[in-house]
């Protein structure tokens, strides 16, 4: 039978040469992982004295290189994990907000308009005359840095 | 209702003011996320007050009323983006609704 701990790279490979018997690995895998759970959730004094015992039987080499595999597995999650809210990003151009007054487009939008449709920024620059108001020219609605406004002095307008 | 807006669009954000030369251009622009968050206040060449619906991908932008109940506030609005947009030379109180509108239109908003 293959070792093929989920989230190890290799898995697609093995998944695509030996279909059968991955799935039958992971079968067997998830199937271990959910006993350790629930004998640690059983009896957890019993089960740190397990894994220091363990410890001491595959030796400190191979149990660096247990703990490396399962800090792989873990950044293959998160990885994964983020993968469908990068492609929703992407189809329908989200914006994330980062306070009140500033958003980021990193994706740009889809609504259509020829500058906002590339990776872009908002900002509302408040008027320190006037609080609670904008700039003139430098308000939320803005694609910077690639609108250009009449109020503009300077190029460094654009990236307030 | 919408039909009639009569262009140019007016859009002020408390100190930040757009003009677009149409309705669509508007549209185009301005995001709904502001929308939702009443960021905008928008008038017609006549200061007849817009309503703006935050619809996607794009906002929609109708008329909210009838009657141009607004126009003095459109005509202080012009005032303060014309002297932003370095027309102070004039002296912009002096001018017609429709003038200001018209002086407007050389600084709108692709």
């Amino acid at each position: 039978m293959w070792e093929c701990a989920i989230g190890t790279i290799t898995l697609p490979v093995r998944i695509a040469i030996h279909p059968v018997d991955t799935v039958r690995g992971i079968g067997a895998d998830l199937g271990m992982r959910a006993k350790t759970f629930v004998d640690i959730a059983a009896d957890p004094s019993g089960a740190k004295e397990a894994i220091t015992d363990a410890l001491f039987v595959v030796g400190p080499n191979n149990s660096i290189a247990i703990i490396g595999d399962a800090g792989g597995q873990v950044i293959f999650y998160k990885v994964a994990s983020f993968i469908p809210t990068v492609i929703n990003g992407i189809r329908y151009g989200r914006e994330f907000k980062l306070g009140k007054n500033c958003r980021v487009a990193p994706y740009g939008n889809r609504a259509g308009h020829p500058t906002g449709r590339f990776p872009h920024y908002h900002r509302s620059v408040p008027d320190p005359k006037r609080p609670g108001d904008s700039l003139p020219g430098q308000g939320i609605k803005r694609h910077r840095p690639w609108d250009t406004k009449p109020n503009d002095k300077s190029f460094w307008d654009r990236f307030e | 209702m919408r039909h009639m807006i009569e262009p140019p669009v007016i859009i002020d954000e408390t100190g930040d003011t757009d003009v677009f030369e149409t309705v669509e251009s508007a549209e185009l622009y301005l995001e709904a996320i502001d929308v939702e968050d009443n960021r905008f206040i928008g008038f017609d060449s006549r200061g007849r007050l817009l309503r703006l619906l935050p619809t996607t991908p794009r906002i929609t932008i109708e008329l909210a009323e009838l009657v141009p109940n607004h126009s003095e506030q459109l005509r202080a609005v012009l005032i303060k983006f014309l002297n932003a947009c370095g027309c102070a030379e004039l002296d912009l109180s002096d001018l017609t609704l429709q003038q200001l509108v018209q002086k407007s239109l050389a600084f709108t908003t692709k």
